[in-house]
Parts: structure tokens; sequence; C-alpha cells
């Protein structure tokens, strides 16, 4: 869940991510390195559709390219120069990125998705061990629906930190009550309490 | 109004940042925390017997321990009461429980910092270790609180909880301990951030 | 005594503070660490005897404020800071600041001012005012080492005795791959220096420990008013300092872009480069 106008730091497997939102609403995940001094982009700051970085501000638009060095500011930065831009969209509340030449496309996700958890767990999980006691639908490798006993249906991803473990994030059907997202999220924290301690 | 303060001491911005939000004009005393360590000399131990700071002096009030003081400047200079709601029973007992939970995390997140940042000799595994458990249950309660569109702590309105909450916990990763896991918890630094009068201090970089 | 991989003898050539004399209590021993290994230091009143882990002693002085010692048994000599000789001057220390990134990163974010107005905003400077107007690089070749001159920026409060803000002259002097001294022109004497200065322990490869001073004429701040100053511009650089990717410092140019503002940080990789430092950067691999 990233607000417009935000940044945020994400990590998969050992790629460290500067994920944000313009306020165009539009998500992008880049790598968190600033090709000047290597700062991390998620420190940065986003006005309307650019991101600057925390370190010199050089600012950079919607497509990496950077477009204004403060240092020199009667220079027209060369187009060579921009953040390294991954691939992502928006699908089921969730943002999918693809952090290497071969990820895999989104799966196709039906219907509005609202974001409930995103939950860290220390230790490397698998989709499998974690939905037994539930009826599962799978998706792809990284996310399946689960049909909860009572309450709204779920949707299930699990992003893979590589030595900081993993981070579940969790959607709710946009027909979910508030009761469902509370209930929802505490069978989550139920599970990690379960995970954890027979790992 | 005096302060007796260290610069890099996030129990000293607690009270320095909420003079700001009160609008409250205070002289500040610098004290040689680190590297001269001051605050243990015995001049200083006349101030606080436990050598601890910050200390405020009000006339003929002399406080110390950050919480206390910020309840103290709350019931003397809000007048609005929004900071520490004394007429509101449940809320109060809300606050107070989070100014408690806020000890533990100078207890384990403040450690953290000091050893890694000032080479304090001290158990940086434990402080880590018990820096992370208080803030997955900080993480949970804020993400619950959202649910019930309450921002804050204890309910809707920012109040001392917060403040005391706020500072080592913004500050963790000079300790070596990551927040980004903890997305409602960086929701909430990011909305404590904008309130008005917020200034940073050094190891936060909120865009103010 | 076996060397770590990656040394290269320019690195272990040179004298390194470990700190000044009053952290090291008299008569107990303190544990710290050089080049990835143990040292131990050890004062009894005025000397100082630091040792490594089989007992062998290491040569050691007491300069600038802070004790210095060397893997090398022929060193590179520890450079001369006349200022240091100027009776009305006042040395503040400012202690051992720790910081997870190469020494050299933070040499090379020390004398760098074009992120003044994004790190120290409202101090050393204001977004509106971020040029960075043409400053001179220079080698003296023969004390090899590089100087940084007519630098000139716009700043909101320079100093701790600077009442209102204005455009500030400095020079940046680089003595040592660990070392990095600024002289700030001085609002009580115009015509003199102000001085700061790093004295960097590099610990590992990617982590250090950085002493600093400051030696001013000063007469309206307080030695706490001044260290408080120094310590609030420094932890400011030290969240920079521990997110930058990779935290040993690239030699490549093509691996970070630089720009004209960058001229010293150029000089000093290059530098690095001509004496053949290996320890603390990015070498071929490391990227991918």
């Amino acid at each position: 869940m990233i607000q417009n106008e935000s940044t945020m730091r994400s990590v998969i497997e050992n790629n460290d991510l500067a994920l944000w939102r313009g306020a165009d609403g539009v998500a992008r995940a880049w790598e968190n390195r600033c090709p000047h001094r290597g700062m991390r982009l998620s420190y940065g700051i986003v006005r309307k559709n650019r991101l600057t970085c925390l370190y010199h501000g050089w600012t950079f638009n919607g497509e990496g390219r950077c477009d204004k060095i403060p240092a020199h500011p009667n220079l027209d930065p060369p187009t060579t120069i921009g953040a390294k831009v991954y691939k992502c969209v928006e699908v089921g509340g969730l943002l999918w990125v693809a952090h290497t030449e071969n990820s895999s496309e989104p799966p196709v996700i039906n219907g509005s998705w609202i974001p409930c958890r995103s939950l860290h767990f220390t230790k490397k999980i698998a989709l499998s061990n974690l939905i037994a006691r539930m009826d599962a639908d799978p998706l792809n490798a990284h996310a399946q629906y689960l049909n909860p006993p009572d309450g709204a249906k779920m949707l299930l991803a699990v992003q893979p930190m590589g030595k900081r473990g993993t981070m579940l994030h969790l959607t709710l059907h946009a027909e979910a009550t508030r009761e469902d997202h509370l209930r929802a999220s505490r069978w989550l924290i139920a599970h990690r309490l379960t995970t954890e301690i027979i790992a | 109004m005096k302060l007796y303060d260290y610069v890099l001491s996030g129990n000293c911005f607690k009270v320095r940042l909420f003079l700001k939000f009160l609008d409250v004009t205070c002289d500040l005393e610098p004290v040689d925390f680190f590297p001269g360590c001051e605050h243990k000399s015995p001049t200083f131990l006349q101030v606080n017997p436990l050598g601890q700071l910050p200390v405020l002096e009000d006339g003929n009030l002399r406080l110390y321990d950050s919480q206390a003081i910020l309840i103290y400047l709350a019931r003397k200079y809000d007048s609005s009461g929004q900071w520490y709601p004394v007429n509101d029973p449940e809320t109060l007992g809300r606050v107070a429980q989070w100014t408690a939970f806020a000890d533990g995390i100078t207890a384990t997140s403040s450690a953290a910092r000091l050893h890694d940042v000032l080479g304090y000799n001290l158990d940086i595994k434990a402080a880590r270790a018990g820096a992370q458990t208080l803030f997955r249950v900080l993480e949970d309660h804020l993400a619950h609180q959202e649910f019930n569109d309450q921002h804050w702590l204890a309910g809707s309105q920012p109040t001392i909880a917060d403040i005391a909450c706020f500072p080592y916990t913004a500050l963790a990763g000079d300790g070596g301990i990551e927040t980004f896991i903890f997305p409602a918890i960086e929701r909430w630094l990011c909305r404590f951030s904008m309130l008005p009068g917020f200034h940073n201090m050094p190891g936060m970089n909120y865009f103010t | 005594m076996t060397m770590p991989t990656h040394l290269d003898p320019f690195t272990h050539a040179q004298w390194y503070a470990l700190g000044r004399d009053e952290d090291f209590p008299d008569g107990r021993k303190t544990q710290t660490r050089l080049l990835s290994q143990d040292l131990t230091v050890l004062r009894r009143g005025r000397t100082i005897e630091v040792t490594l882990p089989q007992g062998q002693p290491r040569p050691t002085q007491h300069r600038y404020g802070h004790v210095w010692t060397t893997f090398s048994d022929t060193p590179r000599a520890l450079y001369d800071i006349p200022e240091f000789e100027e009776v009305e001057r006042r040395l503040i220390t400012a202690g051992a600041v720790h910081v997870r990134c190469s020494g050299l990163r933070a040499v090379e974010n020390f004398l760098d001012m074009a992120h003044f107005p994004f790190v120290h905003t409202g101090i050393l400077g204001v977004e509106e005012h971020a040029e960075v107007e043409k400053y001179d690089v220079s080698m003296d070749v023969e004390r090899d080492e590089i100087w940084a001159t007519n630098c000139m920026f716009f700043q909101p409060v320079a100093a701790a005795t600077a009442k209102a803000g204005g455009t500030t002259k400095y020079k940046y002097r680089l003595p040592h791959p660990y070392s990095v001294i600024l002289y700030k022109t001085c609002p009580p004497r115009p015509g003199e220096w102000d001085l700061i200065g790093l004295f960097i322990q590099p610990t590992e490869e990617d982590v250090c420990i950085v002493h600093s001073f400051v030696l001013v004429f000063d007469q309206d701040n307080t030695d706490t008013e001044l260290l408080h100053f120094q310590q609030n511009i420094f932890l400011q650089d030290r969240i920079i300092l521990e997110n930058q990717i990779p935290r040993r410092l690239p030699l490549d140019m093509r691996l970070e872009i630089p720009t004209r503002a960058d001229a010293s940080s150029i000089a000093f990789r290059r530098w690095l480069k001509a004496n053949g430092v290996t320890w603390s950067t990015v070498r071929a691999g490391d990227m991918e």
C-alpha cells in the first residue's frame, strides 16, 4: 500500500527496490540506487510525478530519466542518465514487480481488491505450508485465493526477501467489511505465530 | 523555562518537539553527553541523580524523565486537552499504556542506536531482537487502528503517547533495525511528520 | 602478522587515529579494530601502548588531540597541520562515531558541497541556492596530497558563530586516504580560516569509526555548543552514508556518474587508484 506522492523501500530476494507513487496515482518500482552516488532512492521525496534523491536532489521523471541536477541549474542532464526501472503493475490490490529479465507475467485477477495487511515473517515461507487449513485456489507460484469458512474471499501473496525472511500480503475483495479485515488480519497474525514456532 | 538538552537524544527531542507543537519557548542548556559524559558528572548528578537527560526546569519545578515532562507540559500549556485527555478515562488509559510502551522502545531501539553510533558496549543482538518484538506489536496495533479510521496510538487524535513512541521508532535505522518491513509503522511515522510544527532531528529525513 | 587479502601497500603504510587520549581509561585495556585486525590499547599515564593479539607492540604517536598507530614498519609520515600550533584557536574533539560504510565514502561525503541544501537543509544550505560554482582542484606533488580551493557556497547558518546567511568560502585538504580537513571562512576574524576535520579509523572494508575535530577562533559559543553543532551535522550525514549502495567506494567512473561539482571526488578516486588502493573499494565483479 503506497500512498500518492510517497516512497517506500522493498526487497525481492536480495534486490533492493524503491517503490513510489506520483500524484498521478501511478506506482513505480526502481532499483534502489541513485546513479550519481548510490544513495537509496527510497529515501527520496516525491513531488507531483517526479522523485528527488535525498542526497543531492537529482530529480527523475516518472520514466526514470534524470531531468534536474540542482548543483548545475543551467545544465540539461544527458538523456542517458537515469534510474534502473523495473516493470510493475497493480493487480488484485497488489503491486507486482518484475525484478529480473525472466520474471513471469503477473496473474489475471478480476474484480476490485482492498489491501488488508503486509505482514513480515522472519522465516522463509512457502504458500503451501501456510494455507493447509483453508480452502485455497492457486493463482501462480506467489499467490493464492483463500476461501475462509466465514468472512470474505482473500488473496494472499508471498514476497521472498532472502535473509530478511518473507513478506505476506493479504488483500480482501472490495465487498469485505471492517470486521472482515480485522478478522483476516488476526488470522494471519495467528498463522505467523504457529508458523514461526513450528519452523 | 530551561531544558538540559543533548542534540542527539531522542528523549530530549520529544520535549523540544512538544514545546514546538505547543508554541512554548524554552532555553536550552546543552550538555556534553558524548563524548564528555557530562550527564554522569558530580555537577549534573545534583540536577538529576539518575544522570539522565532531559531535565526541565520551570520556575521552582525541576523534572526528569521525558514522559513525565510531556505530561507536565500538556497539563500546563495545552488548553485543548488533546495531548493528554484527562477527561476521557478510556483514551487516557490508552495514552498511559502507549506512553509506558515507549520506555520499552527506548530500552531496545535506543540502546541499539547507542551501540551502533556511539560504540556503547551492550548486547546488540538482544537490543535489536527486543525492538523487533515491540515493533511487531506496534505494527499490528496501528494496522488495526487504521481499519477503524483511528490514525493515532490512543485514538483519533495524536497524544503524548505518539510523541513518546515516535523518536526511537523513527531512528531505529541508526541502530541497524530496518523498519520498511513494518508498513503501518512507516505510515504512522509519515503522518506524525506532517503535524504542524514538526521538525527533523539528525537521523530522520521527513520532508517538511 | 597476517594481512587481509585486499590490503594494499598504500593503505597499509598510513598512520591511523584510534581515539582521543581520554577515550582510553588509565590502566584499563580497550579493544578496537583497524583494517580488519584486532588491537589492544592500554594507557598508563601519558604513555599509550598499542598491541596486536599476540602481544606484538605497534608504534604510537599523540598528535592533533588523538592517538595514532600504524601497521607498517616503514610508514608514510603523518602529515603536518600547522594550525594546531596557533595558540588562540580552540580545539573541540567530537568523539568517535561508528558508521556502516567505507571510510573512503565518509571522506568523499565530507568533500562534497552539493549535498548541503538537501542533507543539511536550513543550516549549511537551502534548496533555492543549490548551485555549486566551479572550484579548483590541484595536487601538491611534493606532499602527495589533494587540495580543492576557491569553493563557494551559499549558507543560511554556516557555523555556530554565523548570525546570518551568506556565501561561505571553503578549502579542502586531502593529505591521507582517511583524513580530510575543511577550511572555512571565519565570521569573527575575516582573513582567517576555521578548521574542521575527520580522522577516520577504517575498522573493516565497509565499517569505520569517524573521529572529528573543530579548530576555531570563536568567543561566542561554549565548547558544548560547538560540539552539538558538529554532531548535529555529522549525524545528518550518517543516514546518507549508511544508505549508499554499495558500501565500498567504486573507483571505476562508469559505476557512479559524476558532474563538475564532483571534481574533488573525481580527483580523490583517481588519486586512490594511482596509489594502488584496493582496500575498501569496489572490485571487479562486485556490482552484479
